[in-house]
């Protein structure tokens, strides 16, 4: 298991966004976490990421503790992530996302400043232009991350979180707001990194989505976890039908 | 303890004027997020407007209230349109950098106009003083706390009682649900402009009466104050402005009495950074509003 | 030779571009900073204390000021890291005021009568201040180190998302920006043989953010663009001189309404190199 939450807790003033949460997350594994708006799935994601901190509970990461550390330790150790929505730099072109996603492995402090003739830096960005390129995106590196269709930034972004090889991607949403093209890329964008063995932390509201590319579905519903199983158990799940389309009328 | 009540009194007084100051400032904050340089210049340049009429009439206070304040409304609306109707919000900075322009060309302004020599401004009611209990009151200084608690208190009327005000408080809140609510928003903030003015052009008047003496060069440190004042009360907070302004003067009175005039900047400063580090939501406000 | 005349006018331009640089520093991690008169004071006051009290020669002194400058900057950078911009502008605006209050009470600096007796500034030294100035800006911005800088201005959180240590770079950014600005402000002092607080209040300031946000705000070459038409201004039109203030200020509400990026932003830079990083 790659990823273990254990009674994962945050408590927003009065509100419990994420009630006692416990996960496991097979390493190589496409992992999917669906339920209703509000269920406390974004939540989760940041506190695995790093963007907010837990009330309670632990996070265990590769075999070691990281709810204590900031989110930027966490993105070199190995964990990587998308947004709901979509977060570029836009005023960066699409190659400076991408390499702006390499930090985590790039030499980036004060010795970059005469790094960039180097071959270790052009090395890197070989590979930038590559991942760009095994997206479809090559022909896009030099335009202005800001100026692209929707689709086209979903998939930078997506492209700026592999880039650096992360152990573990998180993945807000990335076909919501999609048309059946667009949704159709990104699905294939992510069976490709499937394929690489990178493990995969994917929110979801489309279910055929999930049917398609998830091994495991945890269900969440009011920050608890009410089901996890394979898609298809998960689906005929009584308490997921409940959560999803309400209580069932009694005849 | 005598004198510390005199001295207490005393940054009470200055206080209110400084209050009125921080009251300015935090409207338009509160309302737009938008730091007015331009707050202590108007005042400054209200201020000599005022002393003109004084002494151009032969003394009447009330003219010279009125005068700056009229200058200071004028002024407010030119804020309103050099640096916020008509400047891009594109880029968050243009709008107050925008102010920072106005304060320079309100400064070079005043002293090309007047002159950079400090200058007396006349008490027409200096005579009358009177003793309440172990304090030395003046008649003017009741005049000029009057004046202050009117307007506090017109204020508070407004914001509360009128449509105005309500309109106010509602763009405040948030400018995108107070226009779908059906509330004039760009006119609403106009008239917040307006009234920040007419706050400015009186806490001119007043602090220039106060003093004694005015030069082209108090806009700055006018303005720092309303700033501490503002950000001890709590950012956007009305009422803790008006406070913040009385702890203000309070400070400056006490520094100036038992440290020495020097330290008086020091301190006050000192008091504004502080509270920004340990106590960013002042003392009444509410939290501070992270940025995305 | 040059003449005396031209001297001065490169020495102030070249001043003015280390002060503009500097706040252009800080200002490209997102944090606009209202007191960057504070920094140049730190940095003339301790370079003049070392030539002047102690013979120092003068570029060990300035040094030393940029570092005192540097030390400073990063006191500062440290508590104000999670303020919003308009916190961050009041507690700059404060802590300008606060040094020059400072430097006023203190009779060791000649408090508010000044110090004098600064010497020692040659074009050819503040043209090389300036030029590793420049290399730095530049290598900086070409680098992931700027890129870095960059992504924490556009968006804080996802750069932190991506491995960037928002909170280092910040407050490096404050640091440098702060050195390089008192390097000028050592500079400064000696060129002008005499410093007094108000040199360096508020109207420095808005000065150094006048050549900034004039020259453009996107790149590091608009404050050097600014930097040196706006000092140049005061000396090419004679008439300018008791206006100048009154003629900054329209600048300032003209750029703002037509064009609040600045002459040099990041298009018109690629349209005049065709490529970038």
């Amino acid at each position: 298991m790659i990823l273990q939450l254990e009674r994962l807790s945050k408590r927003f003033g009065g509100l419990t966004a994420v009630d006692g949460i416990d996960l496991a997350v097979a390493e190589h594994s496409v992992h999917a976490i669906i339920g209703p708006n509000g269920s406390g799935k974004t939540t989760l994601f940041n506190l695995i990421s790093g963007a907010i901190a837990p009330t309670a509970g632990r996070i265990t990461f590769g075999g070691a503790r990281i709810d204590e550390r900031p989110a930027h330790e966490r993105a070199r150790l190995g964990i990587k992530r998308t947004f709901q929505n979509i977060r570029l730099f836009s005023e960066l072109s699409v190659l400076e996302n991408v390499m702006v996603g390499q930090h985590p492995v790039a030499v980036t402090g004060i010795t970059s400043l005469y790094r960039r003739w180097g071959a270790a830096e052009r090395a890197q960005r070989e590979a930038a232009m590559e991942i760009l390129a095994s997206l479809g995106l090559a022909g896009l590196a030099q335009r202005q991350a800001g100026e692209l269709a929707y689709g086209e930034k979903r998939l930078v972004e997506i492209a700026r979180a592999v880039a650096s090889g992360p152990r573990l991607l998180l993945l807000d949403e990335p076909t919501s707001g999609m048309n059946a093209r667009e949704a159709e890329e990104v699905v294939a964008a992510v069976r490709k990194i499937a394929a690489r063995r990178m493990t995969i932390l994917i929110i979801e509201h489309h279910l055929p989505v999930v049917k398609d590319l998830a091994e495991r579905v945890t269900v969440l519903n009011f920050g608890k976890k009410v089901a996890e199983d394979t898609p298809a158990g998960v689906l005929s799940h009584p308490e997921v039908i409940e959560a999803y389309l309400g209580a069932t009328v009694s005849a | 303890m005598d004198l510390l009540l005199q001295q207490l009194y005393n940054g009470v007084l200055i206080g209110s004027t400084y209050a009125l100051v921080a009251l300015g400032f935090t409207l338009v904050l509160g309302t737009l997020d938008l730091l007015n340089f331009a707050h202590g210049e108007t005042i400054m340049f209200a201020a000599y407007a005022g002393l003109v009429a004084l002494l151009g009439s032969g003394g009447s206070v009330p003219l010279a209230i009125a005068v700056a304040v009229a200058t200071g409304a004028i002024l407010g609306l030119a804020v309103y349109f050099g640096s916020f109707r008509f400047v891009s919000k594109k880029y968050w900075t243009a709008p107050a950098l925008s102010t920072v322009g106005i304060a320079l060309i309100l400064q070079t302004g005043a002293t090309r106009f007047w002159g950079t020599e400090q200058r007396a401004v006349p008490d027409p009611l200096s005579d009358a003083n009177f003793q309440l209990g172990p304090i030395t009151v003046g008649l003017s200084q009741l005049v000029i706390l009057g004046v202050t608690v009117a307007l506090m208190i017109g204020l508070h009327l407004l914001l509360t009682r009128t449509r105005l005000g309500k309109a106010m408080r509602a763009v405040a809140e948030n400018h995108v649900t107070a226009a779908l609510l059906g509330v004039p928003v760009e006119r609403t903030i106009a008239f917040t402009f307006l009234i920040s003015g007419i706050l400015a052009g009186a806490a001119g008047a007043l602090t220039s009466l106060v003093y004694h003496t005015i030069t082209p060069f108090i806009g700055l440190n006018i303005l720092l104050k309303g700033m501490t004042g503002m950000v001890i009360g709590g950012l956007g907070n009305v009422y803790g402005a008006m406070f913040g302004g009385v702890i203000v003067g309070i400070l400056e009175v006490l520094a100036v009495g038992y440290l020495s005039s020097s330290y008086q900047d020091v301190l006050v400063f000192a008091a504004l950074i502080a509270v920004l580090m340990f106590k960013p939501a002042g003392f009444f406000g509410i939290q501070v509003r992270d940025r995305a | 030779m040059i003449s005396v005349f031209a001297d001065s006018v490169i020495i102030g331009a070249g001043i003015s571009v280390l002060l503009a640089l500097g706040l252009y520093f800080t200002l490209a991690t997102g944090q606009f900073s209202v007191g960057h008169g504070g920094f140049m004071a730190i940095g003339a006051y301790t370079a003049s204390i070392l030539t002047v009290n102690f013979g120092w020669a003068l570029v060990p002194a300035v040094l030393c000021g940029a570092l005192a400058a540097f030390a400073i900057g990063v006191l500062i950078g440290l508590p104000v890291l999670r303020f919003s911009h308009l916190y961050l502008a009041m507690a700059t605006f404060g802590f300008g005021e606060i040094v020059r209050a400072g430097f006023s009470i203190s009779d060791y600096v000649g408090g508010v009568g000044g110090m004098r007796g600064m010497l020692g500034t040659t074009a050819p030294m503040v043209l090389a201040f300036v030029a590793l100035a420049i290399a730095f800006s530049w290598l900086h911005a070409h680098s992931r180190w700027g890129l870095a800088c960059d992504a924490i201005r556009q968006d804080e959180d996802a750069a932190a998302a991506m491995g960037i240590d928002v909170r280092l770079n910040k407050v490096l950014a404050f640091g440098v920006g702060a050195a390089l600005t008192g390097i000028g402000g050592g500079l400064y002092a000696h060129h002008f043989f005499f410093i007094d607080p108000p040199t360096f209040g508020l109207q420095m300031s808005v000065a150094i953010i006048l050549y900034v946000i004039f020259g453009g705000i996107e790149t590091f070459w608009g404050a050097v663009l600014g930097a040196i038409v706006l000092s140049l201004l005061p000396d090419l039109f004679r008439f300018l001189k008791d206006w100048y203030l009154f003629f900054y200020g329209l600048l300032f509400v003209a750029l703002m309404i037509f064009r609040p990026q600045g002459v040099i932003d990041r298009r018109l830079l690629r349209a005049l190199k065709g490529g970038r990083r």
